[in-house]
């Protein structure tokens, strides 16, 4: 990589931050840090897709500005808007001094509330945008998204066009609940996020959990390593490894055994029907996780 | 899912042999992807080029991962993406892969000439998307001049097969389907979908972001302020449902289809609301709670436990008169679309079936008959049953493979 940052230092700065990346992510973070394109991050729900742009606006030393998307998003509610009843309350003022009132005097910065996308465009320094679950809102926004993202410029009618000074980082997160549009997808560079190997899910355990032993660590890996690739309706992510792992230790346990999987299932398994299959099963995933490391 | 590292399979000194000339290889490689129905625009490619001034070209990890960073869209593609990768990259035509499942599948060969074409037609595509990223094209001209040197021996080399894997498993019947193949065949599965918010009725409900102003409501809650009204509120064209009505033949004429059909249909009972799903084969047996499941493999091992008469005989009247019977007073609307899955070899009594479809035609607003047997190009509707049902059936469609079952969804979209 001929660039500022290398995979090896992304890697080690986002450790420091406690997050446990892979080379491919960390290779994908540098390319979009040096081509300046979005990344488009998808992967199963729990795996870390927003955790990636908190820790990489930590990494950089960044503002974090975060987008939540949801249904019935619009532009008023991400670029700015106008503050009217303070420019009302300005032209009442202007009337009671007896002043005539321009148009030029209230649409100044003073009365403008600036959302998240604009507050990216004019972020003094570079800042990580974060667009969260894009997949959540609107087609429509979706293809007005399209505008900022390549250009990185807002154009607001009484002020005119503000360009971005240094171009923000923009990670987009999608949970694939609706297909999204291709434009917009063209525009970004796409990784996505698979679970991690249960070595990689171990040492996440360790990082994130301070105090637990490493060999009950290593067994809560072992066991869901196997758990996902079995045909569950929804299957659990690291974000539920890691609510396990916290309930097993709070329960002061060293070891898993099928009683205390019993107990704690609801850590991992929101379904009924999953919850069943788990139990149902236990036995067999205690036994397949002392082979994981193994291989 | 395994990890797949092409470094395992494609050395670093093959990589070495056959990378030069790289920014016309890399179109060409584009230009593969989209032979094989990965979806690679010009804006992509670019990006990928311009990728390459970042990397360290000369390792083939970096190199991988950049195309797939900017080449592709959908992790879907990530599979038939390794795979090319390792082939076409390696040279070697016919490279062997890593892992058994790709075993069973035929490979297409195209001619030299075809691809011969491949740079010429990228790089048009090139100069028509001129704003779309002026730097990265400048990039790729520097990259292009260093390697036009090389060109002169390139020429034998551009020469790969082409390989068109989701293709012919599309038009695959699937009475030809390899256990292994089934994987690759339950994404394309997924893929057919009834987008039921594409069509829109002619009437209205409230939406915040519909376009229509919907008078009467603004006007009705401005009573509550005065009368003045203060907040607009719009409406917009309700989304006309499909109402489906699956009746599946499951008799032992019908059993090397009716697995993939059974799944097709419990892919479209999850987005149709309102589909109602039979099966039959001497009795009748509704099957929409099963199918309601949220894992397959739940659904199908409860459909073998419960479905006694699976690979039966078939009495096609009988059962169209048990359904007639017992569901047809709430089921027989003229807003739902009656779908027949059915080969037609009947031992039944033809006159019950002829009285059963004049009812059915009556009470659905289309009947739609799939059977797999029209597959064959001289098939005649000839055996009693489908003979009997031919006058009532306003469409009369394949069922033998995945393209077909793609055309019937466009139809009842139509409908």
């Amino acid at each position: 990589m001929k660039k500022t940052l290398s995979i090896e230092q992304i890697k080690e700065a986002m450790r420091k931050n406690s997050y446990i990346c892979d080379d491919q992510l960390a290779f994908v973070i540098c390319l979009s840090l040096a081509m300046e394109k979005p990344l488009l991050l998808e992967g199963e729900p729990g795996v870390g897709k927003t955790e990636v742009a908190k820790v990489l606006a930590d990494v950089l030393g960044a503002k974090l500005i975060r987008l939540q998307c949801y249904e019935g998003l619009d532009a008023a509610a991400t670029l700015y808007e106008w503050n009217y009843a303070k420019q009302l309350l300005k032209i009442k003022l202007f009337d009671v001094c007896g002043q005539t009132c321009h148009l030029e005097d209230i649409f100044t910065d003073e009365y403008l509330i600036p959302r998240p996308l604009l507050m990216a465009v004019r972020s003094p320094e570079k800042a990580v945008l974060l667009i969260d679950e894009v997949d959540s809102a609107d087609a429509e926004f979706e293809s007005f998204l399209l505008e900022v993202l390549s250009d990185f410029q807002v154009t607001i009618p009484e002020m005119g066009t503000i360009k971005a000074i240094h171009k923000p980082l923009v990670i987009i997160t999608s949970n694939r609940v609706r297909e999204l549009h291709d434009a917009l997808k063209r525009r970004c560079l796409y990784h996505y996020i698979e679970y991690p190997t249960p070595e990689r899910e171990m040492e996440i355990i360790m990082e994130k959990i301070p105090g637990i032993n490493e060999r009950l660590a290593k067994q809560i890996a072992g066991i869901m390593a196997p758990l996902r690739e079995q045909d569950f309706f929804k299957r659990p992510g690291v974000a539920e490894t890691l609510d396990w792992s916290q309930a097993l230790t709070i329960l002061d346990k060293e070891d898993v055994d099928e009683e205390v999987m019993d107990l704690t299932c609801g850590c991992l398994f929101k379904f009924k029907e999953d919850v069943k299959r788990f139990k149902d099963t236990k036995a067999e995933a205690l036994e397949k996780a002392k082979t994981v490391f193994e291989e | 899912m395994a990890h797949f590292i092409p470094a395992q399979f494609l050395t670093e000194i093959d990589f070495q042999v056959y990378a030069h000339n790289l920014i016309e290889r890399t179109l060409l490689f584009a230009d593969l992807l989209r032979k094989n129905r990965v979806p690679v625009h010009t804006a992509k490619e670019l990006d990928a080029i311009a990728a390459l001034q970042y990397v360290d070209i000369s390792k083939l990890s970096e190199f991988y991962m950049a195309l797939k960073a900017t080449m592709l869209v959908s992790n879907k593609h990530f599979p038939i993406f390794d795979q090319l990768f390792t082939q076409f990259w390696s040279g070697r035509g016919n490279a062997s892969l890593p892992g058994g499942d790709t075993s069973g599948v035929p490979v297409q060969k195209q001619n030299t000439k075809d691809k011969q074409r491949g740079p010429e037609k990228s790089a048009e595509e090139r100069q028509g998307s001129a704003n779309d990223g002026k730097d990265s094209q400048e990039g790729a001209k520097v990259l292009l001049q260093s390697d036009s040197k090389e060109q002169g021996n390139s020429s034998d080399e551009t020469s790969l097969p082409t390989y068109s894997l989701i293709e012919t498993l599309r038009e695959k019947d699937f009475e030809d389907i390899q256990p292994s193949e089934f994987v690759g065949f339950d994404e394309l599965f997924k893929s057919l979908r009834i987008n039921d918010k594409e069509k829109r009725g002619r009437r209205f409900k409230s939406s915040k972001t519909g376009k229509i102003i919907d008078i009467p409501k603004s006007i009705r809650q401005s009573r509550q302020k005065g009368g003045e009204i203060i907040k607009i509120f719009t409406k917009d064209r309700k989304p006309r449902h499909a109402k489906l009505v699956l009746i599946a033949d499951v008799s032992a004429s019908m059993d090397i289809y009716s697995t993939f059909l059974i799944k097709f249909i419990y892919e479209l009972q999850k987005y149709v609301r309102d589909a109602e799903t039979f099966v039959f084969s001497t009795q009748l047996k509704r099957i929409t709670d099963i199918l309601s499941h949220r894992s397959i493999g739940t659904a199908l091992s409860l459909l073998s436990q419960s479905v006694l008469f699976w690979s039966g005989g078939t009495d096609i009247g009988g059962s169209f008169r048990e359904f007639n019977n017992s569901y047809g007073g709430k089921l027989r609307k003229r807003n739902r679309i009656l779908v027949i899955l059915s080969d037609g070899w009947d031992t039944g009594d033809i006159e019950t079936l002829k009285k059963q479809m004049e009812i059915f035609k009556k009470g659905f607003k289309k009947i739609i008959w799939l059977n797999p047997n029209l597959k064959y190009d001289s098939y005649q509707p000839l055996c009693m049953g489908m003979a009997a049902s031919m006058p009532y059936i306003d469409y009369f469609l394949p069922c033998h493979n995945l393209k077909t079952l793609e055309a019937f969804i466009e139809i009842v979209k139509k409908i």
